[in-house]
């Protein structure tokens, strides 16, 4: 038995594992569960820091500083020291009364982070939108039967699904049946998104069964009793 | 025993008949013919539409999780890119996405089509660039718009970038003909945000079920030059470069499992309806 075959048998027993909660929770698929968690968790940890911390954090320092691979820091960089000492204050809360200082980094991410994705998240996912929305009315296809069609129903939707969500109008009389429609609109959205989940999680379990009948039981379960299959 | 209890149907029942409908159609195999939808038809029409030699970045953002779907995405896209001699550099925006990423290249590398003799004729650094993955998700698409190989420095192989055949003339993102993000979760919209917006950078997205909903409205601005959705979206490409493989497969048994989903639909929607009849009557 090679070391392929010991890791079939043992994603075969653990697939299994999980599945056994769908008759009833037990502890195979506790057992299972926390495996998968602790796995989890060890696989992120140790990849985050070999691609994170040390490439970003500990490399540059030992550059900036005492330099490496044996060569001495041709000059000190302090510029490097300040990403890292930001960074280490997130570390703060762990002293009593200095927990505030975690409010810095934490200040310098919200600021960065919103400064660089307001604009761009308004342009693509707003002015972009609302542009596709409107502006084909105005091109040569828009002359189309079809085409106008499908343009027209998704500005009907958009401004009804809109109304929906606009509060400081009561929804009565000709506000409330658009926003009715908006309703609809909604709905059918939901739905859509319902079947394409159930299409995910419909193939997640075809790709398990797949590697249940194929990899496992054909070739391990069966070969066991009646020799390797496929001529092995 | 209450009155509802009757019309009460133990949920177990449902997994046994989906186990059935799932099980049964992998192991005879059945396949059904696959109609490419117009979204999956603009993919390939877009890498038809690029020269040998133009450069492509296959961008993965999923884990094993959903592999189930994308796998197949992305063997067919790069089954495609080699066909037509384009150079691709393969980055990953997650941490579990390297292994799926080699799996797939390897898959497709090491496929009858591009064997010659004992070895690939597709070549590291001369064909493709792995970089691998790089922690910080948008920030990565961020730090390499101005300088793809000074920010990537190295491939898998600690070969350096710039020094790489598959690299030679790209720098920037005007440089790239097309991204290709596969992704299960927000990595779509980061490219759409840190890549396409501000950059121009040409788009397009495999994804999985679960969001390609969302994603369609990129697709009708253009942001998106084609989508590609679900175990569908890997079937339908599979379709187009006449390479049958795990998604046309897959998809054929969806159908099962589908036309049992909607058959529990109506029946439970049925016994809904006599529920409602029964409590009019009696009240």
């Amino acid at each position: 038995m090679n070391w392929e075959t010991i890791g079939v048998w043992i994603a075969a027993f653990l697939t299994l594992c999980l599945y056994s909660f769908l008759y009833k929770d037990n502890p195979f698929y506790k057992f299972a569960e926390h495996l998968f968690v602790g796995m989890s968790q060890g696989y992120w940890i140790v990849y985050s820091y070999f691609n994170g911390l040390w490439p970003y954090g500990i490399v540059p320092l030992q550059r900036a500083t005492v330099g490496v691979d044996g060569e001495p820091a041709a000059r000190i960089e302090f510029v490097v020291l300040i990403p890292f000492l930001i960074g280490l204050l997130f570390f703060a809360r762990f002293w009593a009364g200095k927990g505030w200082l975690t409010r810095l980094p934490l200040a310098f991410l919200f600021g960065a982070a919103a400064g660089i994705a307001i604009p761009l998240i308004l342009g693509s996912q707003i002015f972009q939108q609302m542009y596709a929305t409107i502006a084909p009315y105005s091109k040569e296809g828009a002359k189309e039967f079809w085409p106008m069609v499908n343009l027209t129903i998704v500005l009907v939707g958009t401004l009804a699904a809109l109304t929906y969500f606009f509060f400081s109008i009561e929804h009565k009389g000709g506000v409330g049946s658009v926003s009715r429609l908006g309703i609809w609109f909604l709905m059918i959205c939901f739905g859509s998104a319902f079947g394409n989940t159930v299409m995910n999680r419909v193939t997640l379990l075809i790709q398990r069964v797949e590697f249940l009948v194929n990899d496992w039981f054909t070739p391990h379960v069966i070969g066991l009793f009646m020799g390797p299959i496929g001529g092995g | 025993m209450n009155a509802e209890q009757p019309k009460q149907m133990d949920r177990r029942w449902v997994f046994l008949l989906m186990a059935l409908f799932v099980i049964l159609p992998t192991i005879f195999s059945v396949t059904f013919p696959v109609p490419v939808s117009n979204a999956t038809q603009r993919v390939y029409d877009k890498i038809e539409s690029l020269n040998e030699n133009d450069f492509v970045i296959l961008s993965f953002g999923y884990g094993p999780s959903s592999m189930a779907e994308l796998q197949p995405q992305v063997e067919a896209v790069l089954r495609h890119c080699f066909r037509k001699k384009l150079r691709v550099m393969m980055m990953s925006l997650t941490a579990d996405s390297p292994a799926l990423a080699v799996q797939a290249l390897e898959k497709v590398r090491t496929s009858d089509e591009f064997m010659d003799g004992e070895e690939s004729r597709l070549k590291p650094g001369e064909h493709y660039a792995d970089v691998g993955y790089r922690v910080g998700f948008h920030l990565v698409i961020l730090r390499m718009a101005g300088n793809i190989p000074g920010f990537f420095e190295t491939d898998t192989r600690g070969e350096a970038l710039d020094a790489l055949p598959a690299m030679a003339g790209v720098s920037t993102f005007a440089d790239v003909n097309l991204v290709i993000d596969f992704a299960a979760g927000d990595s779509v919209d980061s490219w759409i945000q840190y890549g396409n917006e501000p950059h121009g950078v040409p788009l397009a997205a495999g994804v999985t079920g679960v969001i390609v909903s969302q994603m369609y409205p990129f697709l009708d601005s253009g942001q998106l030059q084609g989508l590609l959705g679900g175990a569908l979206g890997g079937a339908e490409y599979e379709a187009l470069v006449d390479a049958p493989g795990d998604g046309m497969k897959r998809v054929s048994v969806l159908s099962f499992a589908h036309f049992l989903v909607i058959g529990l639909v109506v029946f439970g929607n049925a016994l809904y309806m006599m529920r409602r009849l029964d409590e009019r009557d009696g009240s």
